[in-house]
């Protein structure tokens, strides 16, 4: 007799095998974030997905939950109007680094400004990965992408900076650490007003490949290598996880 | 102490050959053979694949039919 694994019912199995590369980890954000839905008792009814563009932006038809899938860097905005429209609604954004941070960074500034009531989960492959891998606003110094062969010169946006600015949740993750992730989500969840849990996640089709990873395992270990959990500090460094209140 | 032994469930519609749970698995239970992943019986129900697999392909059910959490 097969367990059934019941965080599942939150998503549209009939969808599933995912359209995402092997060895991705927004697979691994999907799942957690079901369990933590699942964890708070969160209603199907009353819970609402949004989503951007990109990789990660597919994410949000994958949910058995009302969802809808906005132009580029604009689920921020409509997961505030949807918050406005209706108090009751649980609003959860779920999108990439690029979509949240790069094209829709303004938005994000203002809806930290106004600190709506919306669960935002920045899937932070640190790449464009759908158009062929472009620098993104999260790559690291150094960083070998396809527009920056000999290395990325552009510092990272300092995203805690930016949300702790507003005295706004955030907390910081990767897929490797998943019982950590999955606090992360459930803490961003529960906290009233506006919460960012950035989890780290790897993309070896498009970074992973040019950076020297040969598959999607070695980018868990490096995670697992370079980063330290550190959740009694109100600054983190960058290569600490976290979660700042 | 007796060991945990687990069953192993594949869906090979969602698996992906991603490789994770080859590297991931500690008694190395699973072969990539014929683009299929293979499963070789050796499981001791540590839950490790089951978490990390991307694709929700790898269900394991223990022989006392519970959750065991690990780490």
């Amino acid at each position: 007799m097969t367990r059934k694994l019941t965080y599942l019912n939150y998503l549209k199995q009939d969808l599933l095998p995912t359209q995402w590369c092997p060895g991705c980890g927004n697979g691994i954000v999907l799942k957690l974030a079901c369990q933590s839905l699942e964890e708070l008792n969160f209603p199907k009814k009353g819970t609402v997905v949004v989503s951007g563009i990109g990789c990660a932006g597919r994410s949000a038809g994958f949910f058995n939950l009302d969802s809808v899938h906005t132009a580029h860097g604009r689920a921020i905005p409509v997961a505030e109007g949807i918050k406005l429209a209706n108090e009751k609604l649980n609003v959860i954004v779920i999108s990439g680094d690029g979509d949240l941070l790069g094209i829709g960074g303004n938005h994000l500034l203002h809806a930290s400004r106004r600190n709506t009531d919306i669960s935002i989960i920045c899937i932070a492959n640190a790449i464009y990965g759908m158009t062929g891998g472009q620098y993104s606003p999260t790559t690291e110094l150094g960083s070998k992408t396809l527009t920056t062969p000999s290395g990325n010169t552009d510092t990272p946006i300092d995203v805690q900076a930016l949300i702790k600015a507003h005295n706004c949740f955030y907390a910081r993750s990767t897929t490797y650490h998943l019982k950590h992730a999955m606090k992360c989500m459930v803490e961003a969840l529960k906290h009233r007003g506006l919460s960012f849990a950035e989890i780290k996640t790897q993309c070896i089709t498009n970074d992973g490949r040019r950076r020297g990873f040969k598959n999607g395992y070695e980018m868990l270990m490096y995670y697992k290598d370079n980063y330290k959990i550190n959740n009694n500090s109100n600054e983190l460094k960058h290569n600490e996880i976290g979660i700042v209140g | 102490m007796a060991k945990k032994k687990g069953t192993v469930h594949i869906d090979h519609n969602r698996c992906k050959l991603c490789g994770i749970c080859v590297s991931i698995c500690p008694v190395q239970n699973y072969k990539i053979n014929q683009h299929k992943l293979k499963e070789l019986g050796k499981c001791i129900a540590c839950m490790q694949c089951e978490r990390y697999c991307p694709d929700m392909a790898l269900i394991i059910d223990t022989k006392d039919g519970k959750d065991t959490p690990t780490g």
